[in-house]
């Protein structure tokens, strides 16, 4: 059993309007290194929203009423230290021997990537309480704090990912802002070096960073949106729905990816999609939501043979099989009646 | 009773870039027929030509070359005709949040077509109507005073069906009837979609890049690749025993848990 990442202990988040809206109630679940966590549900049930709550990114009227997202990162202080500083967290708390032996496993670091694994070090000492332990409550960092954390510790693939480019910027500069923002020592010739490098990574020509968003067909859009939430090679990413727009066989060739580039480097992946086969396929344990709370949470193995809640059995029922016999779906009869 | 029935279509576009310009091959000799009773589906990768040819048979496009029959008779292109193969071939949009208007209630989207294509009913008669077609796509004739904002994506999907049906097609073409609806209710708009086929005797054009509920929906399925049909066969056959090496890709591509953890393990919801 892997070492944990993330511990979302009782996150609630509401909307506050008339009447109050409890969009996310009383969420814990814990992500483990390397590990992709499917979060199925369907519209309106508050997958998104507990993403965007554990990111920090929610806007008034939301406002998280309870609860907290604890990140346990691998830091040069908790290296050197022997020892996780933080006594608040629980699950970290039990293996601390543990910790340092698989730290020491690249986990940060791809062999390949020479920047990267000298940046971090170097740019932790402006970013404060963030790195200084192993164990850091988003819930207790100041907008300063959060900004350098973010996309370092915990990266964002957003819905829609493929529009959210900036038309009128191209991709390198796009790619470069993250290194500006984030890495501000690094060398012009190094950033260069590394964002055509990303590029690569994720199935795209390098030449393609002088392109502008129109130019680039949606998969290849897709494709940048997940290098560049890779940039910073952050122990977590959240996908929000990453693959809805695409077609099927675009969808398999990101999904390949992002196995792929689990397995290469060792990030964990929040992957949220009301396509339920798509994770029952890809993801190592999947989370069921339904009006705001996880109604089962289990490994995708047992959500696909012995699903214990309802709604779960009523959410497989809904996709029929493609090779399988008919199945729940009676062609002709209402689904009622079957 | 309704034969639709294409034959050799082809339709060109000219794409230009600066001075030139070249021909883009949409749909490259595609031959196929929709009879009544039965559902065909049309599965394909997005710009494999299945859009454009749903806009050739509702004649909002004009083909570059080939023909398509209604009946065994070349299809009107104006006047009484095309006004009669309107009638006769209907469409259900992909987007229903798109498709119907706003600044208008249910019962207005009902009456247009049943006006437009039966000038002779009154206007009792046309209440009537509506609330017979709500009742058949299964909601309630009360929502006829509501606008679409007012409606679920799934109801506003049954009122677009609603609306398909409301001059009596022989014909109905649905192009991704359900992708833009929530998981749970996908199915129940498929089966209205199945109850409705059967009962009117419609003949349904079932366009998707969804496998899975092409293979359960439709009898037939004609997969399509760079305009052109390269397979074409019953839903079954061509699912399971893919003979093209594009179906082939498809339908490794399309998620199947069963792939990962066998079909047997499942058991019965």
């Amino acid at each position: 059993m892997s070492r944990p990442v993330l511990t979302v202990e009782n996150f609630s988040v509401d909307y506050l309007v008339d009447p109050v809206v409890h969009a996310v109630r009383d969420v814990s679940f814990t992500l483990r290194r390397g590990e992709i966590l499917g979060l199925a549900g369907e519209s309106g049930c508050g997958k998104s929203t507990l993403a965007y709550g554990i990111v920090r990114l929610l806007k008034p009227p939301a406002a998280i009423v309870s609860g907290r997202a604890v990140f346990h990162a691998p830091s040069a202080a908790a290296l050197s230290s022997g020892v996780s500083p933080s006594s608040v967290v629980p699950p970290s708390v039990a293996p601390p021997s543990v910790s340092p032996s698989s730290v020491s496993a690249p986990s940060v670091s791809p062999p390949s990537a020479s920047p990267s694994s000298v940046a971090p070090p170097s740019a932790s000492p402006s970013s404060g309480s963030v790195s200084s332990g192993g164990d850091v409550d988003w819930g207790r960092l100041g907008a300063e704090e959060l900004r350098a954390a973010r996309w370092d510790r915990i990266s964002m693939v957003f819905q829609g990912a493929m529009n959210s480019l900036n038309p009128v910027i191209s991709i390198r500069d796009q790619f470069e802002d993250i290194f500006l923002t984030h890495r501000p020592r690094m060398s012009r010739g190094e950033r260069r070096q590394r964002c055509g490098d990303l590029l690569e990574r994720v199935g795209v020509d390098r030449t393609r960073l002088r392109s502008y968003p129109h130019e680039l067909s949606g998969g290849m859009r897709q494709r940048v949106m997940i290098a560049m939430a890779m940039a910073l090679e952050p122990p977590i990413m959240i996908m929000d729905e990453p693959t809805t727009a695409l077609d099927v066989v675009v969808q398999r060739d990101i999904l390949r990816e992002i196995s792929r580039l689990r397995d290469e480097l060792g990030f964990a992946v929040i992957l949220i999609t009301h396509d339920l086969p798509l994770l029952l396929e890809i993801s190592d344990r999947i989370a069921v939501m339904r009006h705001g709370e996880i109604v089962e949470l289990g490994d995708a193995a047992q959500i696909y043979t012995t699903p214990r809640h309802q709604y779960t059995r009523r959410l497989l029922a809904s996709f029929p099989s493609l090779t399988g016999s008919r199945g729940a779906f009676v062609r002709g009869a209402t689904l009622e009646a079957s | 009773m309704t034969r639709l029935e294409v034959r050799g279509l082809v339709k060109e576009y000219r794409l230009r870039d600066g001075f030139r310009s070249t021909r883009l091959r949409a749909v490259d000799d595609v031959g196929f027929s929709l009879d009544h009773g039965r559902t065909v589906a049309l599965v394909g990768q997005s710009g494999s030509g299945k859009s454009t040819i749903a806009r050739l048979l509702l004649q909002l496009e004009r083909p570059t070359a080939g023909e398509i029959l209604l009946d065994g008779r070349p299809v009107a292109r104006r006047g009484a005709g095309l006004t009669r193969y309107r009638r006769l071939v209907q469409m259900v949009f992909q987007d229903p949040f798109a498709s119907l208007n706003p600044h208008h209630d249910v019962a207005h989207h009902l009456a247009r077509p049943l006006r437009l294509h039966h000038p002779d009913l009154s206007r009792a008669d046309i209440d009537a109507r509506i609330r017979h077609l709500l009742e058949r796509v299964q909601l309630d004739p009360g929502l006829a005073g509501r606008r679409p904002h007012e409606l679920s994506g799934g109801q506003r999907q049954r009122v677009a069906i609603a609306r398909a049906l409301a001059p009596s097609p022989g014909i109905l073409i649905a192009d991704e009837p359900v992708s833009m609806l929530d998981v749970s209710i996908r199915l129940g708009v498929l089966n209205l979609l199945a109850d409705l086929q059967r009962e009117e005797d419609l003949g349904v054009l079932y366009i998707t890049h969804d496998l899975a509920t092409a293979r359960h929906f439709s009898d037939d399925i004609l997969v399509m690749y760079r305009g052109r049909i390269v397979e074409h066969g019953p839903a079954d056959e061509v699912i399971l025993n893919p003979k093209h090496e594009y179906t082939r890709l498809l339908a490794d591509a399309t998620p199947n848990p069963e792939r990962r953890f066998g079909e047997e393990s499942r058991t019965p919801g």
